[in-house]
This record gives structure tokens, sequence and C-alpha cells, in this order.
């Protein structure tokens, strides 16, 4: 009797388990793979801008978020014929990536933001440093060369002309 | 006459002090607001298309604009960004004939027809892409004259749908490339860009004819020695009943087989008879499809 039910669950199991990959197989879920690998990377490419107007380097995130986009674009593809897991499988690492690619962008956004801030300061703090310096190098610099012209004209000698 | 040089001393000049000040102060500030505000650039977009050898020429297999079905279009798309920030741009596929409208500079609206492919790509600012832009006309159909491109293969990828466009005796066809931008304030992408508060576009198209012969080129000795070392008897049909001997490797392709044929001339449609038929139902499919075994 025991045994009777054990196999009972476990064609119960069975079912479930290929119920559960049936769905999975599903159209609808494919595309909503691809639909949230789509939303990941506007909100990618987003935090890739704002890294950009920091001043970041952004080469290196643009090249794996074009990597990221065949994916997609691969997912896409299979999508329309009938490669449903694949697909979903595929748009699901996109998906993936574009998210390593806005945490990527926001790390590098601070540290964008924060060279900037230093740069700006750097900028505003040197500036009167080097108007006084300009202005002491070059005042300094004509009183030398005016004494020099005193004492060159000191140092001539009368001579009678014939 | 003498002079104690230690002791010789020049008045300082407080005018010529604070003119030097003022000047510097000047340049000094100048510099900083430059270096701290950097001027606008020009913002643009260049969208261009390249023959096969990525100069601006050889745009059609021989030279020709007479595109037979098969033959691969080699062109290459260039996008230059210098819009002076990183871009998500989509450079849209469309099919048109001599009658549908391109898209318009003026409206700065993109052309209504749907497009066939989108390639999107995340350039940054002054960055320059190349991406190849192979194409070929698989398949098309004629109907009354109206010759339409039902099967095109971009890039590897066959493209069966969106490919509504007909053309009279399948002159003056053109391909539009559309570049698109991303806007986050429509959380889409837009027809072209702004710059300065005014919209602006960039489009290229290149026209062709396709003509509804089979390309047989390119199937070399090795081909037919392989090719030859299993014979069986194919039907042609579309141009009238045709009986057409010729020898087939079961391993190879239909479009290998045809190639083998060499002077045989296929309508729209050419059907054949070939011995794998799940391969061929796969290859050769259409409308117009009724084949006979061949006995």
């Amino acid at each position: 009797m025991m045994a009777q039910k054990k196999v009972l669950y476990l064609a119960l199991l069975l079912a479930l388990a290929s119920l559960a990959s049936a769905c999975s197989a599903d159209p609808t879920s494919e595309k909503e793979s691809i639909s949230e690998a789509e939303a990941s990377s506007r909100e990618a490419f987003l935090k890739i801008r704002e890294a950009d107007s920091e001043g970041g380097n952004v080469s290196a995130l643009a090249e794996r978020f074009n990597r990221a986009l065949e994916l997609l674009e691969e997912a896409r593809a299979l999508a329309n014929g009938t490669s449903y897991e694949q697909a979903s499988a595929l748009a699901q690492e996109a998906s993936q990536l574009f998210n390593a690619i806005s945490i990527d962008a926001v790390e590098l956004q601070k540290r964008a933001a924060e060279e900037a801030s230093n740069r700006r300061t750097f900028a505003i703090l040197s500036a009167p440093v080097a108007i006084i310096s300009i202005t002491l190098i070059s005042y300094f610099s004509i009183m030398f060369w005016r004494k020099r012209s005193v004492r060159r004209i000191m140092e001539m000698k009368v001579e009678e002309v014939r | 006459m003498s002079y104690d040089n230690a002791k010789m001393r020049i008045p300082h000049d407080p005018a010529l002090f604070f003119t030097i000040l003022i000047v510097a102060t000047m340049v000094v500030a100048s510099a900083t607001w430059l270096y701290l505000n950097p001027r606008p650039t020009e913002q643009f977009f260049a969208l261009g298309i390249l023959g096969e050898n990525m100069m601006a020429e050889h745009y059609y297999p021989g030279d020709s604009p007479n595109i037979k079905l098969g033959d691969v279009v080699k062109w290459h798309v260039t996008i230059y960004n210098h819009m002076g920030s990183v871009q998500y741009i989509a450079i849209r596929a469309k099919l048109l004939n001599q009658t549908t409208p391109p898209p318009d500079d003026l409206n700065n609206t993109a052309s209504p027809v749907l497009f066939f492919r989108e390639i999107r790509h995340v350039l940054v600012d002054n960055e320059t892409w190349t991406f190849p832009f192979y194409w070929s006309a698989e398949r098309a159909t004629e109907s009354n004259g109206a010759v339409q491109i039902i099967e095109l293969k971009l890039n590897n990828m066959t493209i069966n749908e969106r490919l509504d466009t007909t053309a009279i005796h399948g002159h003056n066809f053109r391909i539009v490339l559309e570049l698109w931008t991303y806007n986050d304030s429509i959380d889409g992408f837009q027809f072209g860009w702004r710059a300065g508060g005014e919209a602006r576009t960039a489009w290229v198209q290149i026209w062709f004819n396709i003509t509804l012969q089979q390309n047989f080129e390119g199937a070399n000795v090795g081909d037919q020695e392989s090719i030859l070392s299993e014979s069986q008897n194919l039907f042609v049909d579309g141009l009238g009943i045709q009986t057409v001997q010729a020898s087939v490797h079961s391993s190879l392709g239909v479009k290998q087989a045809v190639r083998f044929l060499g002077t045989l001339r296929c309508p729209q449609e050419f059907l054949l008879i070939y011995r794998d038929q799940e391969r061929f139902r796969e290859k050769c499919s259409g409308p117009k499809s009724t084949f006979t075994e061949a006995s």
C-alpha cells in the first residue's frame, strides 16, 4: 500500500515537473524575458550616459553593452522561430549583463564625479596662485631688466670722437 | 666717474605691478573658465554606405544594379558620432520602391514603410562604427508584372517578414537605412536627433533591380565531384514541366544541386524534387510548390 502511494506521489511530482517545464517553454515567458532585457538595456544605457556626462571613460562599458545587445538580438531571432527556451536563456543572460553594466556604470559615475570635482577644485584653487606667480615673475623680471639697462648706461665711458 | 653697483636701487613701480596683476588675472580667469566650461561643438551624426572594398564604389556584384536571386550584395555601413556624448542608436533597414515615400528631410519624418531589420548599437563620442550589411534576395514572386521579394538574407539571417514592397518588373527597388536615436523622454527611439533645439535626420538609400533568374555561378570543381558521387533524377516545374538529368549528392543542399545544373533557368520559384524530402521542404516550399517524384 505504502509502495503504491510512493509511486503515486512520484508520478504526481513528475507530472508537475513536466508541466513546469512546459510552462517554461511557453512563448510568453520568452517574450517576457526579452521585454525584461530591453528594459534593463534602457536602464543600463541611461546609467552609462550619466557616467559619460560626468567625464568618465565609458568605452569599455559601451563595448560590453554592445555584446549584450548582440545576445538580445540573437534571442529575438530565436524567439521568431520555435527555440523559446534558448531565446529565454539568452535574453536572461543579456539581462544579467545589462544589470552588471548598470552597477559598474554607477560606480564609474561616482568615480568620475569625484574626479571632476577634484579637477574643478584644483582649477579654482590654482588660479589665484597662477595669477600671483605670473604677476610677481613678470614684475621682477621687468625690474631686473630696468636695473640692467641703468647699469649698462652707468658703465658707459665717454670717449672723444675723432 | 664711478658708482656703487650694490647700492644702486631702482624705485618700485606700483602702476606697473597693478597693470601686470590685472592682465594676469584676466588671462588666468579666461583660461580657467574655458577649462571648466569647454566650448560646445557642433553636434551631428554621419551615416554612409560603402561598397565591397570599404570604398564608395562596387556597390553591386559585377557593378551591375541588376541583382539576381542569390547574388550576395556586400555593403558596409558607417556611422560617426559627433554628438559630444555617448549615444544609443538604431539603424532601421526598409525596402522601398520608386513610389513609396522615403524619409522626409523637411519635416524630419521617417518613411512610413515598416523596417525589416533593426540594428542597435551604442557609440561613444567621436567613434566611428562600421558593420557589414551583406544581403541577398533569396526568393521573389511575380504577379502581373509586379515583383515582390519574399525572402531576404541579411548577414546570414533569413528575413521573410515586412517585405511587402513590390516593383514593376523588379525595377527600382531601394533599400533605405534610417538613423534612429534613443530618447529617454519618450522611452524609445526617435527618427534622427535633436541638436541645438533643432531636429535633424540622417538616412541613405541605394537603388537596385531584381531579376528573376537564379545565380548558378560559384560551384567549383570540388563541388561537382562531390555532387557526382550519387545520381538522381530531378523534375523541374515552373516554366512548364521539364525533366532534367542531374547528379546530386544526398548530403548537399538543393542550392548546390541547382548550381551544378548550370544551364537551368529557373522561374521565380524553381521547383525541384530532391531525395531528402525533409530538406527539400525546408528550402523550397512555396505557395506554388507542386512536386512530382521522379520515377
